[in-house]
């Protein structure tokens, strides 16, 4: 692979990682459009780890953990609105703290921090990725999505039910909020340099659209989405504007949500497709091989 | 004194044009049940259309202003038609994506043709000055924006309150299966009633452009955030709550800049939103509302 190669497909990754955060939060119905600022804060913290304690990158992706975790802890409040409401207020805050981080010094002021230490590599944040991803789909799979589900269709009988749904929605905020801080640090020690703008709300679109689009009901969506989303301006590279990629992601915005709003990619299709492809039946109570009652039952596994 | 009052002036001013922007937003909000997040790009879009293009063409400031009212019109009626509709089946969420696509799709379209950098527009008349309040100059602009808000709140109360179409709009509010039953065109009033916000943002364009002389691309996202923390920041109430959080926020805005620090002004602005959801969730001002249907 060519260095350009490497490094468009590094960013694809760092994408990934950011939108599995996005799409973590969304799993209990929460719309963040606030996803950048998690993001930058998190590669904030950590470059700054590295340039002023010439802390190792690992070091530096906890503190983005952390620093994106403490951030989505900042957006609590917006926990007790529903919905739409909760996306309207993660648009406020991503632009309030894109607009103050140009008042904090240690992170460079308006002009950023620069000359962050390049240590990210593709094979490193490869592996981050396939971390992430493990983690994400095995929280897929377990019992606790069901619970967040319950919350994201109907937190009224949610509650009833007995479930936390202020504590579970926290937690999610949480989690995606340091996912999208660990990929903020892979990106500022990809790049070298963080601005304030990074933290704004074109990028919190970014992951936005990367996860609607490419499927915000299964955790390979947003893989898919990042691929897309980074990959989009190499393929429109005949035309000059910038500005195309973003229409073209406003137009697919538009039709998938009319057309098919779980995004491109649903649950249990990629299981579909391997199925198709290998062209095994599906298992009717047992199958081939397989044992009457110990299959997943539907819906609670993913493709 | 006079620094305070023509501050005041100034909050005054950012706050009608919020008001406004607010206004569109809670009326298609409580017609079509729609989230609008393109309301800033459309009054860009609008505004250029109405401004830049008219205004250049004739150099009659009231045409170009028109123009730019009939232009907000006109795309609402498209948006309602290309992104709302066929996504409305997806509840909330659905048209929150649409409608920030379909905003990113105009305001990115405008890029294209008119390029990024702001424009400047001739209001030449309009800079004139008509008083002086403690001191402070008021100009022409200044004075029509807020004749423009007073009207524009007055037609969209008389219309909704007194003519019967109004009541056509309320009740598909209200309860748009019952409405239907009774004959209603609730596609049509959906569509109209989207036209009729965008066009007031169309006005807010106009407000922005006459006093400040200038419109610019970027400038669209941060209205419609504006609009929107107006429109969470007065709460469920609607209209009334909207408009007196405009002013609020445009005064806490104001104040920022002129007490804290230039660039002040976003920041405290959002913060102080996120402080009161906080302290009260649902918003400054709420009445109960039924909805059916």
């Amino acid at each position: 692979m060519s260095a350009y190669t490497t490094q468009i497909a590094t960013l694809t990754a760092i994408n990934a990682i950011a939108t599995l955060g996005f799409y973590v939060t969304l799993t209990t119905g929460q719309l963040s459009i606030a996803h950048g600022a998690f993001f930058a804060l998190g590669g904030y913290v950590g470059g700054w780890a590295m340039i002023h304690h010439g802390v190792p990158l690992w070091v530096a992706l906890l503190a983005g953990f952390c620093g994106g975790g403490a951030t989505g802890i900042l957006t609590f409040p917006a926990t007790r609105l529903r919905g739409l409401y909760f996306a309207v207020g993660t648009f406020a805050f991503g632009v309030a703290v894109a607009g103050g981080i140009v008042y904090v010094k240690q992170f460079g002021g308006p002009f950023g921090l620069t000359g962050i230490p390049i240590s990210t590599t593709f094979t490193i944040t490869i592996v981050t990725l396939a971390i992430a991803f493990v983690a994400v789909q095995l929280f897929d799979r377990s019992p606790l999505f069901l619970a967040f589900s319950a919350v994201r269709d109907d937190p009224e009988v949610a509650e009833v039910l007995g479930l936390r749904v202020a504590h579970v929605k926290r937690i999610t905020i949480v989690a995606g909020s340091a996912l999208a801080g660990v990929a903020g640090v892979l990106y500022a020690s990809s790049v070298g340099v963080l601005q304030p703008a990074d933290a704004g709300f074109d990028r919190s679109l970014g992951f936005l659209l990367m996860a609607i689009i490419g499927g915000s009901r299964t955790s390979w969506g947003p893989l898919l989405g990042a691929a897309i989303w980074t990959d989009a301006p190499e393929v429109l590279r005949f035309t000059d504007n910038p500005q195309w990629r973003l229409i073209l992601f406003g137009c697919l915005a538009v039709i998938v949500m009319s057309a098919r709003p779980q995004g491109l990619l649903d649950r249990g299709d990629l299981r579909r497709l391997v199925r198709l492809v290998r062209r095994r039946p599906a298992p009717a109570g047992g199958g081939p091989g397989g044992v009457a009652g110990l299959d997943a039952p539907a819906g609670a596994g993913d493709g | 004194m006079t620094l305070f009052t023509a501050e005041a002036v100034n909050a005054l001013m950012l706050g009608s044009t919020y008001a406004v922007v607010a206004l569109g937003i809670v009326l298609i909000f409580s017609v079509l049940d729609v989230m609008s997040l393109a309301q800033g790009q459309l009054l860009v879009a609008a505004g250029y259309v109405g401004f830049v293009s008219v205004l250049s063409a004739t150099g009659n400031l009231l045409l170009a202003a028109l123009a730019t009212i009939v232009a907000g019109f006109g795309l609402g009626v498209v948006v309602e038609r290309l992104a709302v509709r066929p996504a409305a089946t997806g509840g909330h969420m659905a048209t929150l994506v649409t409608t920030l696509g379909a905003g990113m799709v105009i305001l990115n379209v405008l890029v294209l043709i008119a390029g990024p950098y702001q424009r400047g527009v001739d209001t030449g008349s309009m800079l004139h000055k008509v008083t002086t309040i403690s001191g402070v100059p008021v100009n022409w602009a200044e004075v029509t924006t807020l004749i423009i808000l007073v009207i524009g709140f007055t037609l969209v109360h008389w219309v909704t309150q007194r003519t019967s179409a109004g009541r056509v709009v309320r009740a598909a509010a209200e309860n748009p299966r019952v409405a239907a039953i009774f004959g209603v065109n609730i596609a049509r009033v959906r569509m109209l009633t989207f036209a009729c916000g965008s066009s007031l943002a169309g006005l807010g364009g106009v407000m922005l452009i006459l006093r400040y002389g200038y419109v610019s691309p970027d400038i669209g996202v941060t209205f419609t955030l504006m609009g929107l923390t107006a429109v969470l920041l007065g709460g469920t109430s609607g209209i009334a709550g909207a408009a007196v959080a405009s002013f609020l926020l445009a005064a806490i805005q104001v104040g920022a800049i002129t007490y804290i620090g230039a660039g002040y002004g976003d920041v405290v602005a959002f913060g102080s939103l996120f402080v009161i959801l906080i302290v009260r969730p649902q918003g400054l001002f709420v009445r109960v509302e039924r909805r059916g249907g």
